[in-house]
């Protein structure tokens, strides 16, 4: 019977994942504000939310990259880097001014970056949090009373690093745990004006992060009168092969599109393109959890530590009895 | 049978809390330096160290907790704020110069704000990420070489808000959060140095932490020409009078203690003062959990996660 339930559950789950959005028609057209929308997962996302009939404001800080957002249909191009505040009102101001409303705000302009905590300057991790944390706050706090009068929805990309931290990853992990937080704070702060709040977590997909992390590395060098050696070229060379060789963010925009519309929104959605990744991931909750559990003199044992997972994975059993 | 078992688990647990250093020897004595430690937390760890007979290097801002904090035999009070990389190298190079190395970092020194993200000053959130993200970062680069040198330890003040994050929380709690991944990381950059990471995550002890906040809150508003309501002052008085019923963070010190100088120090030290708050942070942990674990093609049943739950006990 369980199996039964858990069946149903799981191809619940499915069909919502492949949830397909109505092409929109023009006069009910909902608009979508996504940040760092030049390239890779927020490219995907506007470009499949232009296609399936929404109007997406594309923001982004090149001239390059807003002309080509420019020209695809649906999509209006802003210039807006979510560091400056100066940007962030002229694009609200923007979106009043066309009285589209604004339906979602999608926070997903982000940067990677750090080294390990013992020789990276403290500025490197500023950056990280200048653009990651401070950028989405200020994003938010900017978006937030449209989005309240439309009653519509807050999205940002989290990543597994929410939840990982590796070697050398403390600032980057540092800002996706981060939004962890913001994430849970946000939904309960924004539940009274109808607004729901989601974070989308994903693995390793194709995008751009990984090669601008780096070359801004090797153009600070050059900045300072540096040499860039060969090596370091050759570094970046791998970086670029292995960030081309991941997939396509598909399931990772199918997430969003579900955040943005499903009637029923979850919280979080982790996607990763391989059983390793979530393997990785949910280790590492499960690690965090015992080393959390095993000190305390209030600790849970064993079996009770179950009772509560099985809570949590059934929140109300009582109401599926027939 | 279980029973038994988990009384022996108890007591083991016990034990450990219980544990009870040996008094150091003067010419081997192991120097500790703590931020924060002008009350609270800090406070409570310094003079714990200090009696038991380590050197504490106890880091604050005011004059007259530096007097105070000097005043106690083993402490030397040192002025640093985490804020200033100028306070942080003058107190590396006043240890280098006392000669005795640096056992034991503790990153402690901590503020917390209050208001929702929608409501949030851009300068309360730069304050707290500032005090509570750079400040920790600042400090153990700084002081990570002389760790480095004794083999010691590093361990820093996150929080049960590293878990729970509740509406107007969120900066604080943010912050904590980002300390999770802070350990993470960093005792994988340290372990080839033979140094060990720790994280002290306490609930709600007896501090200053709300009290300075509600006091630092009416002065930002006081100086920008604003005025108190009543309801504010009765908020700030009630967070007051809690606080001072809290339990002492002595169990909080019992932690520190043992991720200082255990041979097999945790990662991860929850210190709370009762089982409502191991309760809610640890449902919180597990409602995460299962919350990444749903929706997606790679996710578990219910009887793997049990199975991953005990490859997890087990090799802890």
């Amino acid at each position: 019977m369980k199996n039964i339930l858990q069946t149903v559950a799981l191809a619940a789950v499915i069909a919502l994942l492949q949830f397909a959005a109505p092409v929109v028609h023009a006069d009910d057209q909902k608009s979508v504000l996504i940040t760092g929308a030049s390239t890779g997962i927020g490219r995907h996302l506007a470009e499949t939310l232009a296609a399936d009939g929404y109007h997406v404001y594309a923001g982004a800080r090149k001239d390059k990259d807003l002309a080509e957002l420019d020209a695809i249909e649906n999509i209006t191009a802003v210039q807006l880097d979510v560091t400056k505040q100066d940007q962030v009102d002229a694009a609200v101001a923007m979106i009043r001014k066309k009285g589209t409303g604004l339906y979602a705000l999608v926070n997903n302009a982000g940067v990677g970056g750090g080294g390990f905590v013992i020789d990276t300057p403290i500025e490197d991790q500023r950056f990280v949090y200048a653009v990651n944390v401070e950028g989405v706050y200020r994003t938010t706090q900017a978006f937030a009373p449209l989005v309240i009068e439309s009653k519509g929805r807050i999205v940002t990309t989290g990543s597994i690093a929410g939840t990982i931290s590796w070697p050398g990853g403390s600032a980057y992990s540092g800002s996706k745990h981060w939004m962890e937080a913001f994430t849970d704070a946000l939904a309960g702060e924004m539940e009274e004006s109808g607004v729901s709040v989601s974070v989308v977590e994903p693995g390793n997909y194709k995008s751009r992060i990984r090669r601008s992390s780096v070359s801004r590395e090797l153009s600070k060098l050059e900045a300072a009168g540096e040499e860039v050696t060969d090596e370091m070229k050759a570094d970046y060379e791998k970086t670029a092969e292995r960030e081309l060789s991941y997939k396509e963010p598909d399931e990772v925009t199918e997430a969003f599109m579900h955040a943005l519309f499903s009637d029923e929104p979850l919280l979080r959605y982790m996607v990763v393109p391989n059983e390793r990744e979530a393997q990785m991931t949910i280790g590492t909750k499960l690690n965090e959890l015992v080393q959390l559990n095993q000190w305390s003199p209030h600790a849970y044992s064993r079996d009770e530590l179950v009772q509560m997972l099985d809570a949590a994975l059934n929140p109300e059993p009582a109401a599926e009895e027939e | 049978m279980k029973k038994g078992l988990s009384l022996g688990v108890l007591a083991a647990v016990l034990v450990l809390a219980g544990f009870a250093m040996q008094p150091a020897v003067a010419d081997e004595q192991k120097a500790v330096l703590i931020t924060g430690a002008s009350t609270g937390i800090g406070r409570n760890m310094a003079e714990r160290l200090a009696k038991e007979g380590y050197l504490v290097y106890a880091g604050a801002r005011k004059d007259k907790d530096l007097a105070e904090l000097d005043a106690i035999e083993n402490i030397k009070a040192v002025r640093l704020d985490v804020t200033s990389q100028e306070d942080v190298d003058a107190a590396v190079a006043l240890v280098r110069k006392e000669g005795i190395g640096l056992w034991g970092l503790v990153n402690n020194a901590g503020v917390a704000t209050s208001g929702a993200v929608a409501e949030t000053e851009d300068a309360d959130l730069d304050f707290v990420l500032n005090v509570n993200v750079n400040g920790v970062v600042r400090v153990t680069r700084a002081f990570t070489p002389l760790i480095v040198e004794s083999k010691g330890r590093i361990v820093t003040t996150g929080s049960i808000s590293g878990i729970l994050s509740r509406p107007g929380g969120s900066a604080y709690s943010m912050s904590k959060h980002a300390m999770e991944a802070f350990v993470d990381s960093l005792a994988g950059e340290m372990a080839p140095a033979g140094v060990q990471v720790s994280l002290i995550e306490p609930g709600s002890y007896k501090s200053r932490i709300r009290r300075t906040t509600a006091a630092r809150i009416a002065s930002n508003i006081e100086s920008a020409g604003g005025e108190l309501t009543d309801e504010m002052k009765e908020r700030m008085k009630q967070s007051a009078e809690r606080e001072v019923t809290l339990n002492e963070p002595d169990a909080v010190s019992d932690a520190a203690m043992h991720a200082l100088f255990a041979e097999t120090p945790r990662r991860r030290y929850m210190v709370v003062p009762d089982q409502f708050e191991a309760e809610i942070t640890i449902r919180k942990a597990i409602e995460e959990l299962v919350q990444l674990n749903g929706g997606h093609a790679f996710s578990y049943d219910r009887d793997q996660l049990v199975e991953m739950l005990d490859q997890a006990l087990a090799s802890d």
